[in-house]
């Protein structure tokens, strides 16, 4: 039943994030003619102006359009779970963490291909920018250098490929974490008897309070754990690898508590109007 | 023959307000069910919590012996009173929809009401009417081969044609193990049809008896029953 709840999880909720996608790859590919275009030859002032209005422009697209899959990600979740669609959704013959998980994929998935979508599309705009303003073959060059970065990384203590890996993880972790402080905040909306959009909205803001409070409070107990122990500045490596995996495992258990609540609100709070 | 649904001390309280008071009620088994009762009576509060869409304050709902989940999901097909299917979708989307997740899902008897009533199967529900939406929706509830059919108004929203129509599909779809629960103010076009009658005051049971008792005993059809019982 999950395969089944996720093919249409997936065909109810493609289009949306296509569509936003589209827009940052059609915005990634105007900048990139903008770039290659003769318009720097110009000496003028305009150029400048231009130069940094479309800079702007291209960091509130890409802002935009992550936030606006974000958004997309709880307002499906709301209505499929909460709303007349609802009725639907919960009489189906499946589990609450089956509905759950198969929402949850779907929104990691369009999550990673947004992060992905951006990445390369700042990816493209600087080597766009790169080959266009300096005549060297600048992937010549890194080829040449890489192995020397390596050796470098491996100096200072850190396993190059290690810290990628951890750094992954904690990616990952952190998109189910943002997606599941959108679901409980959602459900615990639930929890008022009117203005139940408004209420998961007071409930985000209070998650998000907590977890920035407890990440300073963790964060300054682990910067004066490093104080404490000065050998720790011989190996930074050994104390980034540390710090990912310990963020990760961190992260996961805030994944553990949020899909909880979720879960249970869904299975023993349920209340459609 | 064990009973199809059981509730026992089934109660819901909204803040002040008691929806569902301490209610008993055993539905047997091969009998179309009439739910009636004022608005704000409980109705369709315990239509909800049967379906597992309201958790109950208290007490206990059994259907086939068992609490409101997966396994009584697959045995009940539930209309409700409002439109929950996705505008986005076709209607032969949502009938592919019905027959993956419903194993008595049953894709002939579908189509030919589609056909029956004149729904195109490619129409997006977007571009139907709100009634040809009520009716695509029963129709997707009456092709299953449920044990229970929960109906929550399923004809107010519809032409008197077609209400025939829904009300003889009600009558041939059904066999004598499964049952209709069936809510709705429209009585006089229902009671034909009804075996028993449930009529519900204030979140309590007022009276569950067959409609032959109604007209042998107080000589009245159901529907001057109901207005003399519920007169303001």
């Amino acid at each position: 039943m999950l395969k089944k709840l996720f093919k249409y999880e997936w065909k109810f909720f493609w289009k949306v994030p296509a569509t936003i996608n589209l827009a940052l790859a059609i915005i990634t590919l105007l900048g990139v003619m903008f770039i290659i275009s003769p318009l720097w030859e110009l000496e003028s002032e305009l150029i400048g102006i231009l130069m940094s209005t479309s800079l702007m422009f291209y960091y509130l697209s890409i802002f935009a359009g992550s936030i606006a899959v974000t958004v997309y990600i709880a307002i499906r979740f709301y209505r499929s779970a909460y709303t007349d669609e609802g009725y639907l959704t919960h009489t189906l013959p499946v589990t609450p963490r089956q509905i759950i998980l198969s929402k949850l994929f779907v929104g990691v998935i369009w999550t990673f291909i947004t992060g992905c979508v951006i990445a390369i599309s700042v990816a493209v705009l600087i080597f766009t920018f790169i080959f266009a303003s300096i005549d060297f073959n600048f992937f010549y060059e890194i080829g040449e250098v890489w192995e020397e970065i390596l050796e470098a990384f491996k100096e200072l203590g850190f396993h190059f490929y290690l810290s990628v890996f951890l750094f992954f993880l904690l990616y990952a972790a952190g998109a189910f974490f943002n997606i599941l402080m959108l679901y409980s905040a959602v459900s615990l909306g639930q929890l008022f008897s009117r203005h139940k959009i408004a209420g998961a909205v007071i409930w985000y803001i209070a998650e998000y309070m907590i977890v920035q409070f407890g990440s300073s409070i963790l964060m300054s107990v682990a910067i004066l754990g490093l104080f404490n122990s000065m050998d720790a500045f011989d190996s930074p490596g050994a104390v980034t690898s540390l710090l990912f995996g310990g963020g990760f495992l961190l992260v996961l258990a805030g994944d553990i508590v949020l899909y909880c609540i979720t879960e249970y609100m869904m299975k023993k709070k349920l209340n459609l109007d | 023959m064990e009973a199809l649904a059981e509730l026992r001390g089934l109660t819901k309280v909204f803040g002040n307000t008691l929806a569902v008071n301490n209610m008993n009620l055993i539905i047997p088994r091969g009998k179309i069910i009439g739910l009636l009762g004022p608005n704000g009576s409980g109705k369709t509060t315990l239509i909800k919590m049967m379906n597992g869409l309201l958790m109950p304050t208290a007490g206990t709902i059994l259907i086939n012996g068992q609490t409101p989940g997966v396994a009584t999901k697959a045995k009940v097909a539930y209309l409700p009173e409002r439109t929950y299917l996705q505008n986005g979708m076709k209607v032969c989307d949502i009938v592919d929809f019905f027959c993956d997740f419903y194993e008595d899902f049953d894709r002939e008897r579908a189509f030919t009401m589609l056909s029956n009533l004149a729904i195109p199967f490619t129409a997006p529900l977007k571009t139907l009417s709100k009634g040809t939406k009520e009716k695509v929706q029963l129709i997707l509830v009456m092709s299953r081969r449920a044990d229970l059919y929960i109906l929550d108004e399923p004809i107010a929203g519809v032409d008197p044609a077609a209400r025939d129509y829904i009300l003889r599909t009600i009558i041939t779809n059904y066999n004598e193990n499964s049952s209709i629960l069936l809510s709705t103010h429209l009585i006089t076009d229902i009671e034909n049809i009804l075996d028993e009658v449930i009529l519900v005051r204030s979140g309590q049971i007022l009276a569950h008896m067959e409609v032959d008792q109604i007209r042998t005993e107080y000589g009245q059809s159901v529907d001057a029953y109901f207005r003399r019982v519920f007169a303001c």
